[in-house]
């Protein structure tokens, strides 16, 4: 549909029934432009490749923050603001923590990831994650979004196609969700 | 979005978009259909137990040519606060069976309440036009685009993953976000009990995400193309054979998570 989330977040993702993931919260969304054939803007019912959206300023939570958005200086792909959000979500379920709180240079733990040091870091936390889930969230977490894996880049990956993908198991305590 | 014109965007790089043109404004959302809302006190009956009660806050659409509304809401305890009001749940009540509709006060054939509950729970997002007009403009987060964009992604039926829209209402208090609910809270919650997740249970999250994030229909199509057997397919109620009425929850966005100093 062409939309760009900008607040994807795990608050901003509802479980029903233990097992569906539904998100919520589009306070923020943009509807993303795309260009036709005559240099016009329209929507993304008409077929064509999206554009690059101008600076919307500082948006969504401060751990999700891409580099680009957090800078709000140069124009952005409304898809790899969402790319990135999810590659936090995918490390926070991974490691248990957020990689680091804003995406910007001060922060050394941005430094270090997106040096290409994410997996020697998460090995220093004692954290380890399996090679093929390091090198997707490394190429996820990239600050330039030139070098960011595109959507169909992550749904290819071979760790989001592994076989082996399970609903978590029952808790003693998932009896009042119900 | 036709097929091709979707992997197309989902495959194309950066660079690719960049050389697409000059970078454009977004575009704006249709403007929303939003009901006119009634707020009312009144008398429901309760099937279950045949008792009768008068409850206040009911809330159903004033339809415009005075039929009846398709059903109504009884607003309940607040689930969360919201930037701009709240967020509460609701019980979703229908006209009794045999009941005549001529207003607000209509009974039942034989006298009664002309409204009982129904098992289905609702969400509702209470926006207080008061703060929505102080903030909106100060604020990125915009609740008249909120709901424009919820409908605008439920067109031809939306996406599993991403949460519908039942009705959105108005009076001149309130604006009136009415959605599923859902019991088992954020997919936070869940990273917060276990600490962090296994990667195949990681694996089945994210899986959705990607399917949330952008398209509905993209992944099973590109799936299919990739001749991926069908366990690989996103849609998690055809996974996991979840029926079409199933429950989604509401809540709003407060950031909760702060940076932890790694171990």
């Amino acid at each position: 549909m062409g939309v760009s989330h900008r607040d994807i977040s795990l608050e901003n993702v509802l479980v029903d029934q233990m097992t569906k993931a539904a998100i919520i919260d589009l306070g923020m969304c943009l509807r993303v432009p795309f260009g036709a054939d005559d240099g016009s803007i329209v929507d993304a019912t008409k077929g064509t490749l999206r554009r690059l959206i101008s600076p919307q300023g500082q948006c969504g939570k401060p751990n999700y923050i891409s580099p680009e958005v957090h800078l709000n200086t140069e124009p952005f792909d409304g898809f790899a603001i969402d790319v990135w959000a999810c590659g936090i979500i995918l490390f926070i379920m991974l490691v248990g923590l957020p990689p680091f709180e804003w995406a910007n240079r001060d922060d050394p733990r941005f430094r270090m990831i997106t040096k290409g040091g994410l997996a020697l870091m998460l090995n220093q936390w004692n954290r380890p994650v399996s090679n093929e889930a390091g090198d997707l969230l490394q190429r996820m977490l990239r600050e330039d979004p030139k070098e960011r894996l595109s959507l169909m880049e992550v749904m290819d990956h071979p760790w989001v196609i592994n076989d082996d993908a399970s609903a978590p198991p029952p808790q003693p305590d998932d009896e009042w969700r119900k | 979005m036709d097929d091709l014109a979707q992997l197309m965007n989902a495959s194309a790089s950066h660079q690719e978009v960049t050389e697409n043109g000059p970078p454009a404004q977004p575009l704006q959302f249709p403007p929303p259909t939003v009901g006119r809302a009634h707020r009312v006190t009144a008398i429901v009956h309760n099937p279950a137990t045949s008792e009768e009660a008068q409850v206040p806050n009911v809330v159903y659409e004033a339809r415009s040519d005075g039929a009846a509304p398709v059903r109504g809401y009884w607003i309940g305890r607040k689930l969360k606060k919201a930037i701009y009001g709240c967020v509460r749940s609701c019980t979703v009540l229908r006209l009794r069976p045999g009941s005549t509709w001529t207003g607000p006060e209509s009974g039942a054939a034989g006298g009664g309440a002309a409204w009982e509950v129904t098992p289905e729970m609702a969400a509702v997002k209470i926006m207080d036009w008061n703060l929505v007009r102080d903030l909106r403009g100060r604020h990125m987060e915009d609740p008249v685009k909120e709901v424009s964009a919820m409908q605008y992604l439920c067109t031809d039926g939306g996406s599993p993953n991403v949460l519908g829209t039942l009705d959105v209402m108005s009076d001149e208090q309130y604006l009136y976000s009415f959605m599923p609910f859902c019991s088992c809270g954020e997919l936070f919650g869940y990273v917060e009990r276990d600490g962090r997740f296994s990667e195949p249970v990681a694996r089945f999250w994210f899986r959705q995400l990607l399917n949330v994030s952008f398209s509905s229909f993209l992944f099973e199509m590109y799936s299919s193309i990739r001749s991926i057997p069908t366990f690989y397919i996103l849609d998690a109620q055809h996974l996991l054979g979840i029926p079409n009425h199933c429950n989604l929850s509401l809540t709003c966005s407060i950031p909760t998570f702060s940076v932890s100093n790694p171990p």
